[in-house]
């Protein structure tokens, strides 16, 4: 009896850590979106992020959708050869791309590349007790540090899967076109004809919800991250990791609520 | 004929009955001390009783649980969020590894609160930093640099050019001399002292070392399980009856 009693109590414990900490992230992200609206504003810091998040996250974002969009026309052409439907190859990539792979393949690499980096700086600012130093210089952290990371964040992740969509749908036409012997003209009118706004619109917004909670995951990890290099080592690997179930779990609800399935 | 009598002036910082707890555990309990402006307070003890935890509490970076802190007539832990701010803007500090903002220029850390949270113009603001510069026996040609291309010696002057930039009536000196090799400690002390005599701000330094206390403090609070165990003159230090106090002068704690 004794042993059901306890192995409740540790899995009622475990629960209540879940709970405590997706509570503490989202009193973290409330604090955090608000301050994004009421002043001071730090612009500097604001374009700094920006520049970070689309032009330096441009090179790696665009080269993962370049060889994601050359695997799908691959893929997507031997398994519809077997039924004979080897034309709908542009539509599939064009859809896949804009649908899902940009933001979801753009999201993850972002989340490893700045949600780590977010963290990082963060935490390492935490334990050198730069964060308390701006509070004695009268410059709140939140607003100063975090607030304009997680709207340049918001804003910049639509914008770098609008280019991973057309680099992704470039690469399905190289390979259309270079080694599949599609006709060029034809595999850009098929893609320009089954896309839709309301297609690339959905990966825009998905895009948006991402970079919010890449921004909101890096900057919690960092803000809590505790003394020392492992302190920061931690909290840098809880970023991404938190952030990439974030964004396959909100992926997940987008899709149900943007199409309509659920 | 009137004789004239000399008044102290009032203490610009009372802490009453301080009490702070971490995850549950008491650190500091009913902890009382004041400084006067003009005067500097050493705030001594070994390591582990709560020597930055009560600093941190005072500038509302950790909550406290119990007492009062009075800076400048207001009360911190009962005051609204905006007049507690406005009375923290008086104080100016240096922190245990200087803190000095990375991603930024020696001079723009100097000059940091003036444009950031005061919205003094850039050009204005760095001449001040400038001056600072020179306050804290630096070479102007450093205010480019970044922190990491500065030596420990360097980063701590500049870090107290940056707590002296906005003029604080009260500054905190938080293990100012740790780290440092005894030349570039030497030059920190006399930078500290100087300056309080300077300014007329008031000072409490946190440490646990007794040559900086002898060299820049007038008073000592000696910290012992929690609460001020032993406070007097500096000059009185060595013939404090407290035997922890002796136990730590001597090294024995």
């Amino acid at each position: 009896m004794t042993w059901i009693l306890d192995g409740l109590a540790r899995i009622g414990a475990g629960l209540l850590s879940l709970l405590g900490g997706v509570g503490a992230r989202a009193l973290f992200a409330f604090q955090a979106t608000w301050r994004i609206f009421a002043p001071p504003f730090f612009p500097r810091v604001f374009f700094g992020q920006v520049a970070e998040f689309f032009y330096f996250s441009l090179p790696v974002v665009g080269l993962t959708a370049l060889f994601t969009g050359m695997v799908l026309a691959l893929q997507s052409y031997t398994g519809f050869e077997r039924f004979n439907a080897e034309a709908a190859v542009p539509q599939v990539v064009a859809l896949s791309i804009a649908r899902e792979l940009g933001p979801v393949l753009a999201g993850l690499m972002v989340s490893g590349r700045m949600g780590a980096a977010m963290a990082a700086e963060l935490g390492a600012m935490r334990v050198t007790e730069q964060i308390d130093a701006l509070s004695t210089l009268r410059v709140d952290p939140m607003r100063y540090l975090v607030a304009p990371r997680i709207l340049a964040a918001t804003l910049s992740l639509p914008l770098l899967v609008l280019a991973a969509d057309v680099i992704g749908i470039l690469g399905g036409y190289l390979v259309a076109v270079g080694q599949l012997g599609f006709d060029g003209p034809l595999f850009v009118s098929n893609v320009m004809r089954f896309l839709t706004g309301g297609d690339l619109s959905s990966g825009l917004i998905k895009a948006a919800v991402f970079g919010y909670l890449i921004a909101v995951m890096g900057c919690y990890h960092g803000f809590t991250a505790s003394a020392g290099a492992e302190g920061v080592g931690r909290a840098t690997t809880s970023a991404v990791v938190s952030s990439a179930i974030a964004i396959l779990a909100s992926n997940f609800l987008l899709t149900a609520l943007l199409f309509g399935i659920v | 004929m009137m004789s004239e009598t000399k008044t102290a002036p009032d203490p610009i910082l009372r802490v009453n009955g301080l009490g702070v707890a971490l995850g549950g555990k008491a650190i500091i309990k009913d902890l009382s001390f004041d400084v006067a402006p003009g005067e500097t307070l050493a705030l001594l003890g070994g390591s582990g009783t709560g020597k930055s935890v009560t600093l941190k509490a005072i500038l509302g970076l950790l909550p406290s649980q119990a007492g009062q802190v009075e800076l400048g007539g207001v009360e911190l832990r009962t005051a609204s969020g905006r007049d507690a701010a406005l009375a923290r803007a008086r104080v100016g500090m240096l922190f245990q590894g200087a803190a000095l903002f990375d991603s930024l220029s020696v001079w723009e850390n100097i000059a940091f609160r003036l444009t950031q949270a005061e919205g003094m113009e850039r050009t204005a603001a760095r001449e001040r930093a400038l001056a600072m510069l020179d306050a804290a026996g630096l070479e102007r040609t450093l205010a480019e640099r970044r922190p990491a291309d500065l030596s420990g010696g360097q980063q701590k002057r500049a870090g107290l050019a940056r707590a002296l930039a906005a003029q604080p009536e009260i500054l905190f000196f938080d293990e100012p001399t740790t780290g440092l090799d005894p030349i570039s400690a030497g030059l920190i002390d006399t930078l500290m002292a100087d300056t309080v005599a300077r300014t007329g701000a008031a000072a409490v330094m946190i440490t646990h070392d007794i040559a900086s206390v002898r060299k820049v403090c007038q008073r000592v609070a000696f910290l012992h399980d929690g609460t001020i165990g032993w406070t007097g003159e500096v000059a009185a230090l060595d013939d404090s009856p407290f035997p922890p106090l002796q136990a730590f002068l001597t090294g024995r704690d």
